[in-house]
């Protein structure tokens, strides 16, 4: 079973566009849509699912645009490689419900002042103690 | 490869397959990486192609999808409309019946899917149908329907 992917390079990684099982069609959507300039690049990938060993090999077929994605530059973190996640061959199990797309992950600038914030009170509190002992040693 | 019914009545020089029409369309109400909304449809605007559309909505239905339009292009290939009626009751050897089965692939991969092939209805007419399923979201991300649009021709036998 063979299928022909067609993929965009946005915000810095290559994103599914569409799916067809006809060679032609994809090569000809893609070469429309690389002419747009819509896209950084455009590319497509021939997917080929063998059913008796039930795996997948792949292929770029067609890789539109100037080469421009190699040299792309994320605005503030550093460029990632192209996204090699393959998106599951026909057949594969559905989704979990909902089928929502995984969310960005954002990191927290949460911990590292707690963490300040947490041995200064344990310092502190150290020292209260500190000086009680002694000062209760030196007047006894 | 399956050849699509010519569209009458297209501008020169306008792309005549059905399927890489509706898409273009689809894309045109994407707003960057987000689904389009159900509410973004304008029938009016795809007069040329809606009845050879349909949609599914999936909100409260997602192991069984309900039509919610059926374009008359389909119904005809069909045995009759199926407005209101689930995907698991589409009747077999039908236009339908074919487009359907890869609705899971599209919602397991996230993007439009287009497939093609052929098929020997129901009274025994044998056809070449091109299909595609496109997702529609309610919120941009969840996917909760899709706009789906199919043709074909007839074969004859020489």
């Amino acid at each position: 079973m063979k299928a022909f992917e067609i993929y965009t390079f946005r915000g810095g990684n290559w994103k599914i566009d569409s799916v067809f099982d006809d060679k032609d069609l994809a090569l000809f959507e893609a070469k429309r849509m690389d002419s747009s300039n819509r896209f950084l690049s455009v590319r497509v990938v021939e997917e080929i699912f063998d059913e008796v060993s039930s795996q997948t090999s792949t292929r770029t077929i067609f890789r539109g645009g100037s080469g421009a994605e190699l040299s792309y530059q994320a605005p503030k973190k550093a460029a990632p490689a192209i996204n090699k996640a393959r998106p599951r061959a026909a057949g594969a199990e559905r989704s979990p419900k909902g089928r929502r797309r995984k969310p960005a992950k954002k990191k927290s600038g949460f911990s590292g002042p707690f963490l300040i914030l947490l041995l200064v009170v344990v310092f502190g509190f150290a020292a209260m103690f500190g000086l009680q002992f002694f000062a209760g040693v030196k007047l006894g | 490869m399956p050849r699509e019914v010519v569209q009458e009545g297209l501008p020169a020089g306008s792309e005549r397959r059905l399927v890489l029409r509706l898409l273009k369309y689809w894309r045109g109400l994407q707003d960057g990486d987000w689904f389009p909304p159900f509410s973004a449809i304008d029938n009016v605007e795809i007069a040329d192609m809606w009845n050879d559309s349909f949609v599914l909505d999936l909100a409260g239905h997602e192991n069984d999808p309900v039509f919610r339009w059926f374009g008359n292009g389909i119904a005809c290939r069909c045995g009759g409309s199926l407005i209101g009626r689930h995907v698991s009751e589409v009747p077999e050897n039908c236009l339908a019946s074919v487009v359907v089965t890869y609705l899971d692939d599209v919602l397991a991969r996230e993007a439009p899917m287009s497939r093609g092939g052929e098929l020997v209805l129901w009274n025994g007419v044998r056809i070449l149908y091109r299909s595609i399923l496109m997702p529609l979201s309610d919120d941009g991300k969840t996917i909760t329907g899709i706009l789906g649009g199919a043709n074909c021709r007839e074969v004859t036998e020489e």
